[in-house]
């Protein structure tokens, strides 16, 4: 095609043994706006990522113009003319629009910048997209849809014959997606490539006009958007079969209730949510990243704010404000970044089991029971089968299943009534993933409630007896028995539930 | 969002008491502080003591300056009293051993070179090396000490007269040199801050240094720069020092480390980075003086400046806390 001005052809990327990107070849066009689709780790983000000099590929080839390139950073990118508007912000808040749009790009006239000149490049440009700002606002004083545009007219100003949006429409209001969509028209009218990545179905119809698949790391097809329907986009998108690594499911229902929500709200605009976890069961959380599952689970354990209703643990209601709160009532957390928030890598091993629960060890009252210490060290090491050393030894140098199993350890020790998992089996092997399946069920059906949020769906599907979908921080919907089911999921994490799916759009 | 008309760069209403609202708390500060003690006391309101006041607070502005460079980036450098002392120590040891016109020539070239060469060494620990800049100034500051040490164990040492003229000459008897230098230094630091792709960068680095770094700054320039610009800062408080003091004294800039933190903060640096202003800086310096001072006039021992000096510094703290709780941060 005489106006495909990008080829990514074999991309390869590889992280720690883990493929993101396998064979995979993407091009694009001038004045067309394309659209990545597919579910969480399909490697959308990756291959933009590559493009904007963030990621060197493993392999492949990369062709702009007709011409090889190779990016070694985002300057690389950015100067061969790509813009992209990333997912995190890359702003200062201390700095005012005019001087965050213009950072590394002053226009200068003696040493000095040229104020004037800047204000007109950017008067020029905001009247060409239809931005209606004021330069002189601190971007501390936005709100982060506004951030959002300034972000993208920082890309704008630079020029750049194609622009990669990388899902910017989460944060954004309705009045400014169509803002948005507004200048992504515009760039399409002038020629230029945009590449948009969104998960919001009716969006992707709406603006696009070739949609390429991405699932597990491989290319799947690229399809005119005008071929296209929401059936078709969702099958392509899903279709894995469930690996057989699951525990069965506790067959015997129990009535007793372990945990218990009432109006249970995480954010000040979220629907109230009612759940109820009986004995033996795995609540599953599934939705894209970003859409409010790390908060819903992040606020049982103290660690963010909710805004109203309340949590029964056995009955008995508890005060979760803060992480000791939670602990005391008997929540823990296995927190999503082992390696942030799980642990204390240059530490022992015994040091970062014994840490959550020492209180619970004491000799006198006062001193540290080394005995009682050890011995349960080698508990866990037995019960979880960790392969290790030594107590004594490192928390960095074991593999990740293991450091998770350390991280599940510490959080067992304080003998937890309800435990949350944020991601517990990212980046390990599978060999320890379904380890890690029968260890949660073994808890269940101890009495455990147990809350799994995994931004694989396989996994929720494998482990949970009851599926909640959450959406722009709602759950939207609640799957239980036979509605759990990829499909069904898929279109409630895309916000285009079968039921519900309509109201769902409101904001 | 305000409405377009007169769209500009200019800060105005909730923009420009983001940024300026501590500045303009600290110059009224000290605008009013200067008229009371001016009304109420008659040894206050005399020509001698504000150019004595001025010349005083001047060595610490200096090196202020350059605390407040490297704090806009989000740092801090430890070793700001020592460079003041070597600079001191330098420039009066090289005009004791050649007492002639020459000799102080050399003296002010070899001190602004020694002071670019302290900044270039934290620097090059800060941005190359990418060492936490607490330690690396605090090594550095144990070695500019030791070298100052080194040249002149004891306080002595002679300064060439000419030199020290011209530094401490007043303008009609009445408006010191260090007046004029103060407003020099002010027009420069304001200009480089805020009007040039360096001050951005700068202001950037401080505010978020990775985003700075995904927006294509050199952040690793950006730093070495500063610390040299520190160093250089230092030198001239040293060699401003030399000039009043007629001698080189290795320990006197032990209190200026603290200090020169202090008169930024006061001034409405953000310890955090990217928000201050030089003026206000300047400022902060003359409000440590000014208590000095007027403590001073009442007749009240060292000891308990100290204890003001600290009871001030915690209400700028507090004035910033305010504001940034105000903001909702």
């Amino acid at each position: 095609m005489s106006d495909c001005i990008l080829k990514m052809e074999h991309i390869t990327k590889r992280f720690s043994g883990v493929t993101a990107l396998d064979d995979v070849s993407f091009s694009c066009e001038k004045g067309k706006i394309h659209i990545l689709a597919g579910e969480n780790g399909a490697g959308k983000s990756t291959i933009l990522k590559i493009l904007a000099g963030v990621y060197l590929p493993d392999g492949g080839t990369i062709t702009l113009r007709g011409e090889q390139v190779r990016f070694h950073s985002p300057t690389d990118s950015q100067k061969a003319g790509i813009g992209m508007v990333f997912q995190e912000l890359t702003q200062i808040n201390e700095l005012t629009i005019f001087e965050n749009v213009f950072l590394s790009t002053e226009r200068t006239r003696g040493g000095l910048i040229n104020r004037k000149e800047q204000l007109e490049i950017l008067e020029r440009y905001m009247e060409q997209y239809g931005l209606k700002m004021d330069p002189s606002t601190i971007v501390d004083r936005l709100s982060v849809g506004q951030k959002q545009l300034v972000e993208i007219l920082k890309v704008l100003v630079r020029d750049p014959e194609i622009v990669i949006l990388d899902e910017p429409t989460s944060a954004l209001a309705a009045d400014e997606v169509q803002i948005l969509f507004r200048i992504m028209q515009k760039l399409k009218e002038e020629g230029k490539a945009v590449i948009f990545i969104s998960h919001r179905m009716e969006e992707m119809f709406e603006i696009g006009d070739l949609v390429t698949v991405f699932k597990d790391g491989k290319y799947i097809d690229t399809t005119p958007v005008s071929e296209m329907d929401t059936d078709l986009l969702i099958s392509k998108m899903v279709g894995r079969t469930l690996q057989d690594i699951f525990p069965p499911h506790n067959s015997a229902e129990s009535e007793e209730v372990i945990l218990e929500l009432k109006g249970y709200q995480v954010f000040p605009d979220s629907e109230p949510v009612d759940l109820r976890v009986h004995k033996g069961e795995v609540i599953g959380i599934a939705g894209l990243t970003g859409h409010g599952q790390t908060e819903f689970i992040n606020s049982l354990a103290g660690l963010h704010h909710t805004a109203g209703g309340t949590v029964e643990i056995r009955g008995k209601e508890a005060r979760l404000k803060n992480s000791s709160q939670a602990v005391k009532s008997g929540v823990a957390l296995v927190p999503g970044d082992r390696k942030q928030e799980g642990l204390m890598l240059i530490q022992s091993i015994r040091m970062n089991m014994a840490v959550g629960s020492m209180g619970m060890r004491k000799k006198y009252g006062l001193f540290i029971d080394q005995k009682a210490e050890r011995g349960m060290v080698e508990e866990y090491q037995n019960r979880l089968k960790i392969k290790m050393a030594g107590a004594a030894q490192e928390a960095s140098e074991l593999s990740g299943g293991n450091q998770q199993k350390v991280v599940l350890a510490k959080e067992l020790a304080i003998r937890p009534r309800v435990i949350l998992f944020n991601e517990p089996t990212k980046g390990i092997d599978v060999g320890s993933k379904r380890e890690f399946y029968y260890i949660m069920r073994d808890l269940a059906e101890q009495g455990v409630a147990v809350l799994l949020y995994s931004s694989d769906l396989m996994e929720v599907m494998g482990m949970s007896d009851q599926v909640l979908v959450m959406y722009e921080n709602n759950v939207v919907a609640r799957l239980s028995g036979d509605e759990i089911e990829e499909e069904q999921i898929m279109r409630h994490i895309m916000g285009v539930g079968a039921e519900k799916g309509g109201e769902t759009y409101e904001r | 969002m305000k409405d377009k008309s007169g769209s500009s760069f200019r800060l105005r209403g909730a923009d420009f008491s983001y940024r300026y609202f501590h500045q303009c708390f600290i110059i009224g500060f000290v605008i009013v502080v200067i008229a009371v003690m001016s009304l109420i006391s008659e040894s206050f309101r005399t020509a001698y003591n504000y150019g004595n006041l001025m010349n005083s607070c001047f060595a610490l502005m200096l090196a202020a300056f350059g605390q407040f460079l490297v704090i806009l980036t989000g740092d801090i450098d430890i070793s700001v009293g020592s460079m003041v002392a070597l600079g001191n120590c330098l420039s009066a040891y090289i005009m004791t051993v050649m007492p002639t016109g020459t000799g102080a020539v050399l003296a002010v070239l070899a001190t602004l070179a020694a002071g670019l060469l302290c900044g270039a060494l934290n620097g090059v620990f800060v941005a190359v090396f990418r060492l936490p800049a607490i330690i690396v100034t605090i090594a550095g500051s144990a070695i500019f000490k030791g070298i100052a040490l080194i040249l002149m164990p004891e306080p002595g040492g002679t300064v060439h007269g000419g030199f020290s003229k011209v530094l401490t000459w007043k303008a009609a008897r009445l408006v010191p040199m260090s007046f004029f230098l103060m407003v020099i230094c002010i027009v420069f630091l304001v200009i480089l801050t805020n009007r040039t792709s360096f001050g951005k960068s700068l202001r950037a680095v401080g505010g978020n240094e990775s985003a700075a770094f995904g927006t294509g700054v050199r952040v690793g320039r950006v730093r070495f720069t500063v610390y040299v610009l520190s160093g250089l800062f230092c030198a001239m408080s040293g060699l401003y020092l030399s000039a009043r003091t007629s001698c080189g004294d290795a320990n006197i800039g032990n209190t200026y480390t603290v200090y020169s933190i202090s008169a930024a903060v006061v001034g409405g640096t953000l310890m955090t980075g990217a928000v201050g202003e030089a003026y206000g800086t300047a400022c902060g310096a003359l409000v440590i003086y000014l208590i000095n001072s007027i403590l001073n006039m009442l007749d009240v021992s060292t000891f308990y400046q100290y204890a003001c000096q600290g009871a001030v510094l915690i209400f700028a703290l507090m004035i910033g806390s305010f504001e940034t709780r105000r903001r909702g941060l």
